[in-house]
């Protein structure tokens, strides 16, 4: 219809490029996340679900390397709570996936306390119920539980290079960005936390 | 020999992130045969980890349904911090919340108090017991007011 008429009338044809650009952008580019939180500061709860539906993948991603399979949701979940309560109060001085980020490792560490104060034994319980849990073989399950054991002890600079790597899928441009380091010192960062995660492994029976 | 060492590490440093990206992409699955014996056994680390967590993102359909069992957490735990009635019936309420409240309690206090007949004549003592209502009343209501005062002054 606006083509037609921009088409009959040259005069209206200017009006009718800018809309349809206009019409195209808002098609093309979604909602930025700054838009979605100052939406939701102004009383639309609407914009947290669609913060979720964005960032609960890469969150989930991040959780599953560090905390056992049948804690992952409910850690997770505890991440979007805790974001939902602070929201608010978010300045934006940093991106929302950083500050996320920053939330996830907080829930984590928590989950670590808690489970270190009721005194669980590590492994025994993960590998059995998340393997009926998932179905998934309990090799692989105790594999993990090593590997997360041993990501646990990292130092924490080490861990996060690693998981903004593997399980967050940034590439290490994206994590020099972030971090706000240069190239080559990420790609060393990277080297240095596999060798120090290698040797850990190497001293886990 | 430091410099030495320098460019070795940088050269490592590279191959390794190659490597890391190669490896995502899924086009290698194991460590390279020609790398030296530190560098394989770093990309054996890399492709170990790989290996133990599934790569692949979470489906839309549990997206979804974690979304769902999120609103009704959330919902849940804004119901259980909810604050007891008499907190509520203290803090400052809204105008027009307030205003309705408050003309309830005048409505009712009035009729109270015209409903009692103030005679003139008959029994003292049923004057008296009017009066002394009337009074109670009369205090009840102005403590109400009071009250609300100091509350709508802070």
């Amino acid at each position: 219809m606006v083509k037609l008429l921009a088409l009959s009338n040259p005069f209206f044809s200017f009006f009718a490029t800018q809309y349809m650009e206009t019409i195209s952008r808002q098609v093309v580019e979604p909602v930025s996340d700054e838009t979605l939180i100052q939406q939701f500061k102004d009383g639309a709860p609407s914009a947290f679900d669609e913060l979720y539906f964005r960032h609960l993948p890469h969150v989930y991603k991040r959780v599953r390397y560090v905390v056992p399979e049948t804690d992952v949701e409910d850690v997770t979940q505890e991440v979007f709570i805790a974001a939902l309560h602070s929201l608010k109060g978010f300045r934006g001085e940093s991106q929302f996936s950083t500050w996320l980020r920053t939330l996830t490792n907080h829930k984590v560490a928590e989950f670590y306390r808690k489970r270190t104060r009721k005194r669980e034994p590590q492994t025994e319980a993960l590998s059995e119920v998340s393997g009926r849990a998932i179905g998934e073989t309990s090799d692989r399950l105790e594999e993990r539980i090593v590997l997360q054991n041993a990501l646990q002890s990292l130092p924490e600079r080490y861990r996060e290079v690693i998981l903004m790597r593997l399980a967050e899928d940034l590439q290490f441009n994206e994590i020099a960005e972030i971090t706000q380091q240069n190239l080559e010192a990420v790609k060393s960062l990277f080297r240095r936390a596999l060798t120090a995660l290698r040797d850990h492994l190497k001293e886990t029976p | 020999m430091n410099q030495h060492k320098q460019n070795s590490f940088s050269a490592q440093d590279e191959r390794l992130a190659a490597f890391s990206d190669q490896a995502a992409a899924g086009k290698i699955h194991q460590a390279e045969v020609d790398a030296g014996e530190d560098l394989r056994t770093l990309e054996e680390t890399l492709l170990r980890l790989q290996n133990a967590f599934p790569s692949e993102s979470i489906s839309t359909a549990t997206v979804k349904q974690m979304h769902v069992r999120f609103k009704a957490r959330a919902r849940r735990e804004a119901q259980q911090e909810k604050k007891p009635f008499w907190k509520q019936w203290l803090a400052p309420q809204p105008s027009l919340q307030f205003g309705v409240m408050l003309a309830a309690l005048v409505l009712a206090a009035g009729w109270f108090l015209f409903q009692q007949p103030i005679g003139t004549s008959g029994a003292a003592s049923g004057s008296a017991e009017n009066s002394a209502l009337g009074l109670v009343a009369l205090a009840f209501l102005g403590a109400l007011f009071f009250i609300v005062w100091i509350r709508r002054k802070k």
